[in-house]
């Protein structure tokens, strides 16, 4: 197979993924300006290495692998930080909401339905965090999961099993469950995907 | 309700809540693409964002940033290195690190680094020098800087839009820059105006002289008053009000310590924090707080002539305030005390109390820092409880820890245990030299008598380190390159119950190879390293 001239290629990759990988990061980060930075990364990574990227059948796991384990590191060194920002952020969002304003994109947060939802996903272990964001966001199978993450299928199953159980605990619901892969989340509208 | 029930409606909401966002996500703004982009996450987008290809940040993001006070110290990164040509800054002796000689009651010591960049370029807002003008050093009248492209619709909540003989202008009076902060468009650029004694028209009126010079403001011959001359710069004017900014690189080249009090993941409002920096400095960039002070004296500390003051910051309907003491201890060399939950003359009282570290126990606690052995209790519960497995120095003295990471309801034997590798590389404490990006291969489930189990990379500094879980009979790990040439062996290490490979991948290194006593190979696991496996190796560029 001929590979695609890699700008156009890449220019669709960039189009048709941006906003997945937005809300993926910000679905383990909480914060838009940081997402988008994941995202520019993740693509700025996948340029500089496209002649690789390029030729993989599924780029955008390999993209999301990338935000994955950015927002990983990310969490880990800036965990304190962030969580001073977000309060802040939320503090701005009530403002900016009244005014129409938006001044660090971050506002913008404040309206995402559910954030205690996404609360709880982000209070998990990191790998629980990424295992669950992809299930629930992207409706994801086990198996896709693993691709993504670079792990076993297995690793996936058990950190979905302990992030959904965690999950329910926290947001209120008893923590037995049936396995991952015994039922899967239909999503509508994803074309981000 | 039974548990089917119970994880139908979990679901259900996941579904929702996925759906919402996916929504909001496509909604925003989808920035061109930036080719020439540097790797900026994870390196320091606490307060910025503001990088080429994205929206441009406004003042009221870099008071956003002023409020962060982290418990630990937050390794803020992404600060290339520039040749920073602030020609009045002048230093005689290289500044030596401080400390407090007792640590205040109810604190520990939460860390220390060390700085070698500038924050200029570091793209984030806030981040362009601040030009300092007066009638001398000591009775400054105005900071200049620029806050990157003007953006009238996105200068920020909070800003108070006023006209001067039609140049449009944005005050931020008592917001977190002092009682007088002005944002004007001048090229393009909004321009950040810091002038406690001028009237904001008459302020305005002056920025009809100023133009852009690189990465720096500067008022045009004859557009300055009588007796002004531009007498100095600060590195950033996240400096003066930021609590935390040296541990973000605000303050330019030199050395901090932070001390924090209470639970790191606490609200804002019950945490304190002091920082001691200490930076090269000039009668200008003493008095540079002053610029965006809320209240501000003279006083003695340690025998020098000294400010105390208190920088407050407005966010909706929230406050923090900032105390600061500031002094030359000796000859080119400032000392900075920035606190958050303590009164100024607290905080005065502990800055008499400031000592230079020796060198050795300086090297110790930077590189105990960067090994994140100060990091609190809380923080790593919050990462699953990371417990310290066995540490030790690679071949060239680099201190490396492990530790592992168990998995819930499991302790460090447990099959879902992994790997956590700290290096100390030294360094700026800014950069990526001192906080890697790992990525791991192999996970969870694994039992551990496996040869070769869960493994983890890491990327710092442009050099690359690994570790990983081996079982009883493994003797010897090798690294192995593409073609099997073997290129060195691994460490093998044992705590917590478990024996561990550690090494440093040099390069061409591809894959470990675990072998038995007697040689037989008992595994071998590819490291990713090099291969498309590995997107989270950030790239050596100067910002790590």
């Amino acid at each position: 197979m001929v590979r695609p001239e890699p700008t156009a290629a890449f220019d669709e990759l960039y189009r048709s993924e941006w906003s997945g990988l937005v809300a993926l990061g910000w679905s383990l980060t909480g914060r838009w300006s940081v997402a988008e930075e994941l995202a520019q990364d993740a693509f700025a990574d996948a340029y500089r290495g496209w002649d690789r990227v390029g030729g993989l059948e599924r780029p955008g796991a390999w993209l999301r692998r990338a935000v994955v384990n950015r927002a990983a590191s990310h969490h880990r060194h800036r965990h304190v930080e962030d969580r001073g920002l977000a309060r802040l952020d939320a503090r701005d969002g009530a403002g900016a909401g009244a005014s129409g304003d938006d001044p660090t994109g971050d506002a913008a947060a404040s309206r995402v339905g559910d954030p205690a939802f996404w609360d709880a996903v982000r209070a998990l272990p990191d790998r629980q965090a990424a295992c669950v964001a992809l299930h629930y966001l992207e409706d994801r199978s086990v198996a896709e999961i693993a691709e993504v993450l670079g792990c076993r299928a297995a690793t996936v199953k058990v950190h979905l099993h302990r992030g959904r159980t965690a999950l329910a605990r926290s947001l209120g619901e008893p923590a037995d469950e049936p396995g991952p892969g015994d039922r899967r989340t239909t999503h509508q509208g994803e074309e981000d995907r | 309700m039974n548990d089917h029930d119970t994880f139908h409606d979990l679901d259900a909401r996941a579904a929702r809540a996925a759906g919402d966002l996916r929504a909001a996500a496509r909604a925003r703004r989808r920035p061109a693409f930036d080719p020439e982009r540097s790797p900026s996450i994870p390196v320091g987008a606490g307060g910025g964002g503001d990088r080429r290809g994205m929206p441009r940040r406004t003042l009221a993001a870099v008071a956003a940033a002023v409020v962060l006070v982290a418990a630990g110290v937050v390794w803020a990164a992404n600060r290339p290195h520039t040749e920073d040509d602030g020609p009045l800054t002048t230093t005689t002796d290289q500044p030596r690190p401080f400390v407090l000689g007792s640590v205040p009651k109810g604190f520990s010591l939460a860390g220390a680094g060390e700085i070698t960049s500038s924050p200029a370029e570091s793209g984030e807002a806030g981040s362009a020098p601040l030009v300092l003008y007066g009638t001398a050093a000591d009775d400054l009248r105005l900071g200049l800087t620029t806050l990157g492209d003007f953006d009238a619709e996105g200068i920020g909540a909070g800003a108070d839009p006023f006209e001067v003989e039609g140049v449009e202008a944005y005050s931020f009076d008592g917001k977190g820059f002092g009682p007088r902060a002005v944002v004007v468009p001048v090229d393009g650029t909004g321009v950040l105006a810091l002038a406690p004694s001028i009237d904001r028209e008459e302020l305005v009126g002056l920025l009809g002289g100023a133009r852009i010079d690189g990465d720096r403001v500067v008022l045009r011959d004859g557009a300055l008053p009588d007796g002004w001359s531009r007498v100095g710069e600060e590195p950033s004017p996240l400096a003066l009000v930021s609590p935390i900014a040296a541990s973000r690189g605000a303050t330019g080249p030199g050395s901090f310590v932070a001390y924090t009090s209470g639970d790191p993941t606490a609200e804002l409002s019950d945490l304190q924090a002091v920082y001691v920096s200490s930076m090269p400095g000039d009668a200008a960039r003493l008095h540079a707080p002053v610029l965006a002070a809320t209240e501000v004296r003279g006083t003695t500390i340690r025998g020098h002539e000294a400010l105390v003051g208190t920088s407050t910051v407005s966010a909706g309907d929230s406050s923090s305030t900032t105390a600061f003491a500031t002094w030359m201890e000796r000859p080119g060399e400032l000392i900075r005390l920035t606190a958050m939950g303590v009164p100024v003359d607290e905080l005065q009282r502990i800055a008499e109390d400031v000592e230079p570290a020796a060198p050795e126990a300086w090297k110790d606690l930077v590189e105990r820092t960067q090994l994140g052995e100060f990091d609190s209790g809380q923080y790593r519960e919050s990462q699953g409880g990371l417990q310290d497995m066995a540490r030790g120095r690679f071949d060239d003295g680099t201190a490396w820890i492990l530790r592992i990471w168990p998995a819930d309801g499991e302790d460090a034997t447990g099959p879902g245990a992994s790997l956590d590798l700290q290096v100390a590389l030294g360094g700026d404490s800014t950069a990526g030299s001192s906080s890697g990006y790992g990525s791991s291969i192999g996970g969870d489930g694994e039992p551990a008598e496996q040869a070769l189990g869960s493994s983890t990379q890491l990327s710092q500094g442009g050099r690359s380190f690994g570790a990983g879980f081996v079982g009883a009979d493994v003797a010897t790990v090798v690294l192995v390159g593409r073609d099997g040439t073997e290129l060195g062996e691994a460490e093998i290490v044992s705590g917590l119950g478990r024996r561990a490979w550690v090494a440093e991948a040099t390069e061409g290194v591809a894959e470990v190879v675990a072998r038995a006593a007697d040689g037989t190979e008992l595994g071998r696991q590819d490291l990713g390293l090099g291969t498309e496996h590995a997107p989270t190796t950030v790239v050596a560029s100067p910002g790590d």
